[in-house]
This record gives structure tokens, sequence and C-alpha cells, in this order.
């Protein structure tokens, strides 16, 4: 519906969508390289993200555009579409597996495949966001992931150099740094908005 | 006694048939609840307008006004009824009728 996605695209221009995602993707990184101390963050963003989130938008968002809540789909439906979806994905992601691999047998290039899984998964994200919003340039961030991941995967999958890790830790901290610096100048400029006087 | 015409089947509910409740409607319809800082801001009507269409929809049932304080600031959230989208919707369907009774 027209009118729906113009609103959702007014409410996406505050870049918090991108610095909470950027953020994850970092904290994820993170886990791999100091896990206890990631762990504990990740799991207060677990816990709290969502109010965090929330307040953001309380004291960023609604006093410039108001108060919104968005329609959202659930129920069997949304559940049966992912878990179609993360099959599909994890197919292709053996496939390819199979077909670029030295060894697919081995267990670390199963791990060394994470990047390009990862950029798979962004699919899912973009096509909700194209739909939602009625913008077709989402789909870069599904080309610009699927692109990162491919690259660092085959950069690290039949080098022994590269721990199982490497190419996964690389990938989500380049895309997390992405999005992060995108939220910041999508945010910049929305605190330009002025802020709407009160009822 | 005259036959009723297609015309005159036509029923557009005078509740919502007013531009300012019209333009209210159209932008709860799209969301599942707004409050009034986003009316004002899409429909550029004054706070005393919005009050008082809001009153009116709300007497008709076809929205549930809430008050609370968020952030030390009161938030009036406006959500459509069941009754009111399914009312918004043979509206739709009717003024659909009239655009195309011309055609």
């Amino acid at each position: 519906m027209a009118e729906e996605q113009e609103i959702y695209r007014e409410y996406n221009q505050d870049g918090l969508n991108e610095l909470f995602i950027g953020s994850m993707l970092i904290l994820n990184a993170g886990l791999f390289v100091i896990p206890l101390m990631t762990g504990i963050i990740v799991l207060i963003m677990l816990i709290f993200g969502v109010k965090i989130y929330e307040k953001l938008k309380q004291k960023i968002t609604e006093p410039r555009l108001g108060y919104v809540k968005f329609q959202t789909e659930t129920g069997k439906s949304v559940f049966f579409s992912l878990v179609l979806f993360f099959s599909i994905i994890l197919t292709i992601t053996a496939l390819a597996l199979i077909v670029i691999s030295n060894d697919p047998g081995e267990t670390d290039n199963w791990y060394k495949m994470a990047p390009f899984f990862y950029g798979l998964v962004m699919i899912g994200p973009s096509s909700e966001l194209v739909k939602k919003s009625g913008l077709k340039q989402y789909w870069l961030i599904a080309a610009y992931a699927m692109s990162q991941g491919a690259i660092i995967t085959l950069i690290t999958l039949n080098n022994e150099s590269y721990g199982k890790y490497d190419g996964l830790v690389i990938n989500l901290l380049i895309m997390g740094t992405v999005f992060v610096a995108v939220g910041i100048v999508f945010l910049v400029k929305f605190v330009k908005i002025p802020v709407m006087e009160d009822e | 006694m005259s036959e009723k015409t297609e015309l005159d089947k036509i029923k557009l509910d005078g509740l919502i048939h007013q531009p300012a409740r019209l333009k209210i409607l159209t932008l709860l319809y799209a969301v599942d609840e707004g409050d009034v800082v986003f009316i004002k801001r899409k429909t550029g009507l004054t706070w005393g307008n919005i009050s008082t269409h809001i009153s009116k929809l709300e007497d008709g049932k076809m929205i549930l006004v809430t008050k609370e304080i968020v952030n030390k600031k009161m938030r009036t959230t406006l959500k459509m009824t069941e009754e009111g989208r399914e009312a918004f919707e043979d509206y739709r369907k009717e003024l659909k009728k009239v655009i195309e009774y011309n055609n």
C-alpha cells in the first residue's frame, strides 16, 4: 500500500536501524575475538536492545515525526517462510562449498563459508525493506553483502594461513562498520529536521 | 414511485466522508497506531480541528484513543477499531463505485 510505504520510508530516515544492525554485527565479530566480554555485551543487547532502540526512537524520531507503530505480520506463514528461506540458502551454501572448496569434507571450510552464507542471509532483510518501503534501492544491501561475503570466502577458503573464523570476523567487522557509518550519516541529517510542537 | 438507480444505491458513510476525517482515517488505516503529532504533521490540520474530528471518530467507534505519559510528555495515541477498518474498507468500495459510475 502506497501510504504505508511512504510512512515507512519517512520513519526509516533516522538511521537508527542501521546503527543498531551495525552495532550488533560488530559485537558478533567481537564474540570470536574476546568471547567473554563481548558475550556479556551481546547478552545485555539481546535483553535490553529493543528497549534501548525504543527509547532512542522516543527521544530522536518521535519528537520530529510523531509516534507510529507499523502493522506486523505474524503467525505460521512467517515461520514457514523463514524455514524455507534458510533451507534454500543453506543448500546454496553447501553446493557452493562443494564446487569451490578443495576439501569440502574439512569442517574448517564450512566455517569459512560463513561470509558467503551471511551475504545470502541479507537477501531476507533486503526484500523485506523493499516490500515495506517500495524502494528497490534496498536490494543494494543484499548485493553488497553477497559480493563482500563471496569475495572474503573466496580469499580465505582454500588458504590455510586464515583461521576458520577469520573470514567471518572480517566480514562482520566491515559490514558492521559500513552500517554504523551509514547510520551516523542518516542520523546527522535526520536531527536537522525541526522538532514538532507539542499537542 | 421512481425506481432506484445505481447511483442511489451507493452509500457513502457520512462520518468518513469529510475531508479532515478522511485524511485521519487514511493515515490510521495504513499503520497499526499513531499519535496526534503524526496526524498533525501529515494532515496539516490545527490541534483544534484534530481534537474535534478525533472526538467524532471516537464517538462513532471508528477509533480508539489512549493517553499516556511518555518521556514526561502526554502522548495521545489513535488506533482504528476493527469496526472502523471494516467501515473504511466499505467506504473505499462505495467510493470506487462513484468513480466508476461515469466511466
